[in-house]
């Protein structure tokens, strides 16, 4: 992937093309992230069900698709590669950030940090990246005919990113993520037992 | 009194009261006794069933208002019911080594998932072999470490795939010791063929059969024709639940709730079906007036009450199992419920008190052949919990004293203890730790907390 070469023309300030939108990606994940839980607590029935499900929903779907709408805002604000992919990663980051401090309570950090080659993480982390490969490929595909440029759409790394997310994902859902899970604590037993 | 009309009026005259009558006779006279002679009237049989993270209340028996367990419930009515059971360790490895040795965690060795089972640890299986059972384990091992090497057992059928959970189809199967395919695509068919073959195979010795289930554990995953048993009927769910409580907060399961409950209870329902099979292969035999059954699970499970799913937590919904012992001729009114709080480290000196063989020092349980017996017998008036980190599960490590009325909680770590009064609230939603009520009875239950730590009795 190189730098976006639609860019140049169109590129926004660094506040606009990378603070801002990470910014807003990770202000919506604590909201959703904090909606949901709060709304454990509304004794409201209705409302509470409406809270926990809606909200529930919309913050599963936000954690596993957000790149699909974070990385187009970057690319079409100009963003360079590196801060699209980073800019777009900081909501997994968010999350798995999350997941480690919530593990910290319990194990140390070496074994918290550990946590995060567990399938579900390592599912997630893969998803990223092919949507971000994904997006990558589209972006350029709809700046070409936008603009007219002459850009390759299609080239081996995003292919190959994509690839790794498809093939990832399925050994996981197909019932490889359950013997990863097994393979997992046996390195786990290795590594810290 | 009147011994005279007593035995006039309650003896028939047949030809065992003769002998019995003559013997008598002969035994004032200072002769030898012709009932000597006689064979002694055979051992009980023992066929413990062991079931997984199946919770106390998922039973039609005791009122679940969907679930139909009618070979359980039949347990039951043919014995007693003991609604006050627990697992001192609501996790399967150390429930189960717990339930084998007698033993709490903190002694058998396996705290949790990933500590290895001692080969030093003396079961019950092995005492009973000892003397002169024929004995058999069939399922479930699920501890970690090597494959145990198992001292006195004349059948053992488990399995090591998937982390020694095994696989609810097709599961491949060590047979003493051998490496052996699945006949049965059904896990829970395959075990209850074996459980069958093994008591025919038996059904002359004294035997004790320890039946270990896969079912009902996650993935929750029954077989094709109890699949939809359940379909459209509406689920109980607690207040607390909502659809995602099963994928968020470490909760990580590939589904919502209601629907992984839904297949919980089918699997429940399917293995009550294979339950009524050995039963019925008693009864073919004619043994069953001669055989104590005694049903369990290893612990309970979650379904979104405290925003929780999985087990491990000291609340009731994880640590309170069901345990169900029928015992012919020995419980005085079947169909009865016991209140007294029994233990999964009860069982293994209860079997050997059953069987007549002496309960060694080391069990840290008791036998409650006194309240199978009696129902006035008094239980115990508290006991201790005991969790163990578990990587990588987001529960602290805690220990726990349960009393009749009462259950306190001390964490390792950050976290602050908790109190409930389990009269007020059996949902344990009201933390009493540091209220006004709290702080009454506080330094009690601290005291039986310590008593308990350094082994005191239970």
């Amino acid at each position: 992937m190189k730098p976006n070469p639609a860019a140049d023309n169109s590129r926004r300030s660094l506040l606009l093309r990378y603070v801002i939108p990470s910014g807003m990606g990770v202000l919506a994940f604590f909201v959703l992230f904090e909606t949901y839980y709060l709304s454990w607590y509304v004794e409201n029935r209705i409302l509470h069900f409406i809270l926990t499900d809606v909200v529930g929903a919309i913050y599963g779907f936000y954690l596993l698709f957000h790149v699909l709408i974070l990385y187009p805002i970057f690319y079409f604000r100009g963003a360079a590669l590196h801060e699209r992919i980073l800019g777009t990663f900081v909501v997994t980051s968010c999350w798995l950030i999350k997941e480690v401090l919530r593990m910290t309570e319990f194990y140390s950090i070496a074994e918290s940090v550990f946590y995060l080659l567990m399938p579900v993480q390592i599912g997630i982390i893969l998803l990223a990246i092919g949507f971000m490969a994904a997006c990558e490929m589209i972006c350029r595909k709809i700046e070409k005919k936008k603009k007219a440029l002459d850009i390759r759409v299609v080239t081996p790394v995003p292919v190959a990113f994509v690839l790794l997310a498809i093939s990832g994902s399925a050994f996981i859902l197909r019932g490889g993520g359950l013997n990863y899970f097994f393979n997992f604590y046996d390195l786990y037993k290795i590594v810290f037992l | 009194m009147n011994l005279k009309n007593d035995f006039f009026s309650n003896n028939r005259l047949t030809r065992r009261n003769v002998l019995k009558a003559g013997a008598a006779a002969l035994l004032a006279a200072g002769l030898p006794s012709p009932l000597s002679a006689m064979p002694e009237k055979k051992k009980p049989n023992i066929l413990f069933i062991l079931s997984d993270d199946h919770r106390w209340d998922a039973m039609s028996g005791v009122g679940h208002p969907v679930i139909k367990t009618p070979n359980m419930d039949r347990i039951a009515q043919e014995g007693v019911l003991f609604s006050n059971a627990f697992v001192t360790t609501s996790l399967c490895s150390p429930s189960r080594a717990s339930f084998l040795t007698g033993q709490y965690a903190h002694n058998h060795g396996v705290k949790n998932n990933l500590t290895p089972w001692d080969n030093t640890n003396v079961t019950f299986l092995e005492l009973m072999k000892k003397a002169g059972y024929s004995t058999g384990f069939i399922g479930k091992w699920h501890m970690p470490g090597k494959y145990p090497d198992l001292r006195g057992l004349d059948r053992f059928v488990s399995f090591t795939v998937d982390g020694g959970q095994g696989r609810y189809f097709n599961c491949p199967l060590i047979v003493d010791g051998k490496q052996t395919p699945s006949k049965k695509e059904y896990i829970t068919e395959e075990l209850t063929d074996y459980a069958n073959e093994f008591i025919t195979d038996h059904k002359d010795d004294p035997f004790c059969l320890y039946l270990s289930h896969k079912a009902a554990h996650a993935l929750f995953t029954p077989s094709e024709k109890f699949k939809h048993v359940y379909d459209g009927m509406d689920l109980p769910m607690p207040p607390e639940n909502d659809s995602w409580v099963g994928l968020t907060n470490g909760n990580l399961y590939p589904s919502t709730h209601k629907r992984l409950y839904r297949n919980y209870l089918a699997c429940l329902t399917e293995l009550d079906h294979h339950i009524g099979s050995v039963l019925n292969k008693l009864d073919e035999l004619g043994i069953a007036d001669n055989t104590i059954v005694i049903y369990a699970g290893d612990n309970g499970h979650f379904w979104g009450e405290h925003h929780l799913n999985d087990k491990r937590w000291y609340y009731e919904e994880s640590m309170r199992i069901p345990f169900i012992v029928r015992y012919p001729g020995m419980v005085p009114n079947p169909g009865r419920r016991a209140e007294q709080m029994v233990l999964n480290i009860d069982l293994a000196p209860t079997i050997l008190d059953m069987a007549g063989i002496a309960v060694p020092k080391n069990m840290d349980g008791k036998s409650i052949l006194p309240e199978i017996k009696n129902e006035n017998t008094r239980g115990r008036d508290a006991w201790l919990y005991e969790y163990f980190k578990d990587y990588s599960y987001n529960v602290p490590e805690h220990m726990a004293v349960r009393t009749n009325r009462h259950k306190y909680i001390e964490f390792v770590g950050r976290r602050k203890p908790e109190l409930y009064d389990l009269a007020d609230d059996p949902k344990e939603m009201k933390n009493l730790y540091g209220t006004p009520p709290g702080v009454e009875v506080l330094p009690a239950l601290k005291k039986r907390l310590e008593q308990l730590k350094q082994g005191g009795t239970i």
